[in-house]
């Protein structure tokens, strides 16, 4: 005996049929067995493929197939926890396929949103933002696009917490496929993959800001790390509006145009404008504990180091000219202070703290 | 009547012995070669007859056969125009074949009689001396090349003319014998035109170049358009050790049968740089061709192969250099010959770090997409970069650096302390068939490149917290090596091996 639930899981598989299309369809249909039916028959039009394709025993092949794939799929006819209840009804969901622990989504959680390609600073604001967050164990939800979500996802494996990356497309295809490794990681991190789309379907441009939306509905706040100025983080920002979530927007300087699209929010809404990752935890009810900066005693050549990265990110060479300190002994000095995590090296052989 | 005459030809990088020998018969007047010769030697059938002609010799009208043996092996070249005049015209009975007996003929001729100068007679005279031969006439172009080897009486002619009267004529002015040249008077004089002292600022990437050239490392740089990555790759022969007489023998050798022989000096004695443009085939770099001529490779034995903009180079072409970059040889087979070329270099590559190059500016945004930038770094497949020992990022220069005066450090400086440390590398490698850290076995490693307790932590530290894949254990701890001859030190300490880790970028997170 095939469930409502299996026909509608079969269905969410068939190409032509969203979230949307279905939803509309049940007004007439009721139930998705019907549905079903009313395509065979040809009552609704789908192409001559799909009408052969789910004749003989198409539903339990799915099930199989998803299975085979362990791949779960979770559906308005499951229980579900509040936070996806509530998922569910802001995207008029009927479905979602996921792989990992689902239950994760209940837990407070910030979106982190920008650019697929942000400069240093972006990254480095990202990463910082990204690991108070996570340590503070809040749950960080992205995309698995290259740039500011990869920055987002790694550094929540590195810390050993849980992240939720919601696709644009089918497990099947993931996009970028380089990012296929960061996304096992993800699972075996404990965290969560998540997308309305059937393993088949490919990624498509128009999937990414109805990704978006998922993002903005699951998470508590959506944190806008760098982004330029046409960017699809925009559409996460307006459905976090649209659900009434928090929205957090790092700063940047004027003239960073990797970072145009935030200074243009921040003119737009400048009391969402965050500083310290301390207002997200504390706006999230929770503790923001200061990290007991276990800076390790420094002799006096790595000070002379230190003092001069403090005021801002120093080339390599620049440092030679200010600390007199020969190149051999100055790059073993910044290894040192690399690997305890005193200084940061940037792209291009730059330096900060 | 007949005559015979020695000459040489070149199989590879050695030469061999090549008889020559003239018929002249009664008959219809004709000229037939005969002996597998390639169209060069059957077009001196013109050549021959005019230059004995303008030089004011008779041109025997009747029946002239040319035989060139072992009639079984392919010559090549213009080189046998001389051996086959003179052949001509011993056996016409103009010159006594038995003063030319004990000599040996190369020079290909010119209309007007004049001799002109040919590839490979470096390789053909050691061959000439192996065999036992004391006397050679080579062309007047060709003999500063010829000086260099000692225990010869080499003869250098300017036309045909001077070679027949020197045997005709008593009275006749003699040839020119070949001084031997002094190899250490004319190594000393630096022709370089780049020098470190005009490289200002790019303190990594020269630190990395001076240890390059210290351990025999091969490195690549990379950094935007602009950077300078050129101009340091040309400095870095001026800081390599100079050439030994036999090291510069080997690679003129190659130089002589490529034909990209100087004449001036006849000898390399700077480190050769070869900077093939990223459009040359896999043939041009490796060698090869109809004839098995050396490549690029070969031609930077000893020295330096540059290859500007690594990933626009073909996968295909990167990939057959990996197999001479690990033995230092090239082996060429093609259907009439196999040949095994030297090619022992330093590989310094250079490239953007990303299709656009703006990649981590601080000026300019980058414009390309992170599948761009995957393709392109992916061209260098992990083969060929574990053959890669130091990676450096070049920095965009400003234009303080650009504009001021100061002069840095000289390479004549830098290559005391790179002869100090190469000395180091000697003394302890002696015997064991290697020369530099870079080419040390993991059996060496062990023995050579032990590490104290303190960087042991730290190497293990570094794998952990920045994320260093694991080819890099071997890279850093040759690398280490070499700073620590560099800086004089017996073991290696901890501040080597910090220093070394700088030099893996790629390894990091660099995408």
């Amino acid at each position: 005996m095939i469930t409502q639930r299996e026909y509608l899981i079969a269905l969410a598989t068939i190409e032509e049929m969203t979230s949307n299309k279905v939803n509309s369809l049940l007004k007439t249909y009721i139930e998705p067995s019907k549905i079903f039916g009313a395509i065979i028959s040809g009552e609704v039009a789908t192409s001559e493929q799909t009408k052969k394709m789910i004749q003989n025993n198409y539903v339990q092949k799915v099930l199989k197939r998803l299975e085979q794939k362990k791949i779960s799929v979770v559906t308005i006819y499951d229980d579900m926890g509040e936070r996806l209840k509530d998922v569910f009804m802001q995207c008029g969901l009927l479905w979602l396929f996921y792989i990992g622990d689902l239950n994760i989504v209940e837990q407070k959680s910030i979106a982190i949103v920008g650019s697929r390609k942000p400069d240093e600073y972006g990254k480095k604001i990202c990463t910082d933002f990204t690991s108070v967050l996570a340590t503070a164990g809040v749950v960080i939800v992205s995309g698995l696009a290259t740039g500011i979500d990869s920055v987002a996802h790694k550094v929540c494996i590195e810390n050993n917490s849980k992240t939720i990356a919601v696709l644009g497309g089918g497990f099947d295809n993931i996009y970028p496929v380089f990012n296929k490794g960061l996304a096992e990681q993800i699972v075996d991190a404990g965290g969560l993959l998540i997308t309305e789309y059937a393993p088949h379907i490919k990624c498509e441009a128009y999937h990414f800001p109805l990704r978006n939306r998922i993002m903005a509905a699951i998470a508590d706040g959506v944190f806008v790390a760098q982004m330029g100025e046409k960017s699809g983080a925009l559409h996460t920002k307006n459905y976090a509006i649209d659900f009434g979530k928090n929205i957090y927007i790092a700063v940047a300087d004027s003239y960073r145009t990797a970072s145009q699209g935030n200074l243009n929010l921040i003119e737009e809404m400048p009391q969402c404008v965050v500083t310290n990752p301390a207002r997200i935890l504390l706006e999230l009810g929770l503790e923001f504990e200061k990290k007991e900066q276990q800076m390790r005693i420094l002799n006096e050549q790595e000070q002379t180091v230190v003092d001069n990265i403090k005021d801002g990110e120093k080339h390599f060479d620049e440092l030679v000219e200010l600390t007199k300190i020969v190149p051999a002994t100055l790059l073993s000095l910044l290894t040192g202070l690399k690997i305890d995590g005193i200084v940061v090296q940037l792209a291009g052989n730059y330096w900060c703290l | 009547m007949l005559a015979k005459i020695k000459s040489f030809g070149l199989s590879g990088l050695d030469g061999y012995e090549i008889d020559v020998e003239a018929d002249i018969n009664a008959g219809l007047p004709g000229y037939d070669v005969v002996g597998l010769a390639d169209t060069a030697i059957k077009e001196s059938k013109e050549r021959v007859k005019s230059a004995i002609k303008n030089s004011g010799l008779d041109y025997p009208i009747v029946k002239i056969t040319i035989n060139l043996a072992p009639a079984d092996t392919k010559k090549e070249g213009p080189v046998y125009d001389l051996p086959i005049a003179i052949a001509i015209l011993a056996a016409k009975g103009d010159i006594d074949q038995n003063k030319i007996g004990e000599f040996a003929f190369l020079g290909e001729l010119s209309l007007d009689g004049s001799l002109r100068k040919v590839r490979g007679v470096m390789p053909i005279l050691i061959t000439t001396k192996q065999l036992g031969y004391k006397k050679i006439i080579i062309p007047d172009a060709n003999k500063k090349e010829a000086s260099f080897i000692d225990g010869l009486e080499v003869y250098a002619a300017k036309n045909l003319r001077d070679v027949v009267d020197f045997f005709v004529k008593s009275d006749a002015p003699k040839l020119e014998l070949v001084e031997p040249s002094k190899f250490d008077s004319i190594k000393s004089i630096n022709k370089y035109k780049s020098d470190f002292k005009y490289v200002s600022g790019q303190y990594v990437a020269k630190r990395a170049l001076e240890i390059a050239a210290a351990g025999g490392h091969n490195i690549i740089m990379i950094g935007p358009p602009g950077s300078g990555k050129t101009m340091m790759a040309k400095c870095l022969p001026t800081i390599l050790p100079d050439l030994s007489f036999d090291e510069a023998l080997e690679t003129t050798k190659i130089h002589s049968i490529a034909g990209v022989l100087d004449g001036k000096d006849g000898i390399i004695t700077n480190r050769p740089i070869r900077s093939p443009h990223h459009t040359a085939s896999a043939v041009a770099l490796t060698g090869g061709g109809k004839n098995a001529r050396p490549g690029e490779i070969s031609l930077a034995h000893n020295g330096v192969l540059f290859l500007d903009e690594l990933p626009e180079y073909g996968r295909y072409v990167l990939e057959t250099m990996r197999q001479p970059i690990e033995d230092g040889v090239i082996t060429v087979a093609r259907q009439a010959i196999t040949v095994e070329y030297p090619a022992r270099f330093i590989l310094l590559a250079s490239m953007n770090p990303c299709p656009c190059g703006h990649r981590g500016s601080k000026t300019t945004q980058c414009r390309c997409s992170a599948s761009a930038i995957h393709k392109y770094l992916s061209k260098l497949s992990g083969p060929l970069m574990d053959r890669i020992d130091l990676h450096v990022e070049v920095g965009a220069i400003s234009y303080n650096d650009l504009a001021s005066d100061n002069l840095a450090e000289s390479s004549e400086q830098i290559k005391k302390r790179v002869n100090a440390a190469r000395m180091l590398q000697r003394e302890r490698l002696e015997g064991t068939g290697i020369y530099s850290n870079s080419s040390l076995t993991t059996k060496q490693l062990k023995n050579f490149c032990k590490l104290n307790k303190e960087s042991e932590q730290l190497l293990a530290n570094a794998f952990s917290k920045l994320s260093l894949s694991a080819r890099a254990h071997s890279k850093i701890l040759k690398v280490a090596r070499t700073i620590a001859d560099l800086d004089g030190s017996k073991d290696i300490q901890t501040k080597h091996i910090s220093e070394a880790i700088q030099y893996r970028t790629l390894d990091t997170n660099f995408i």
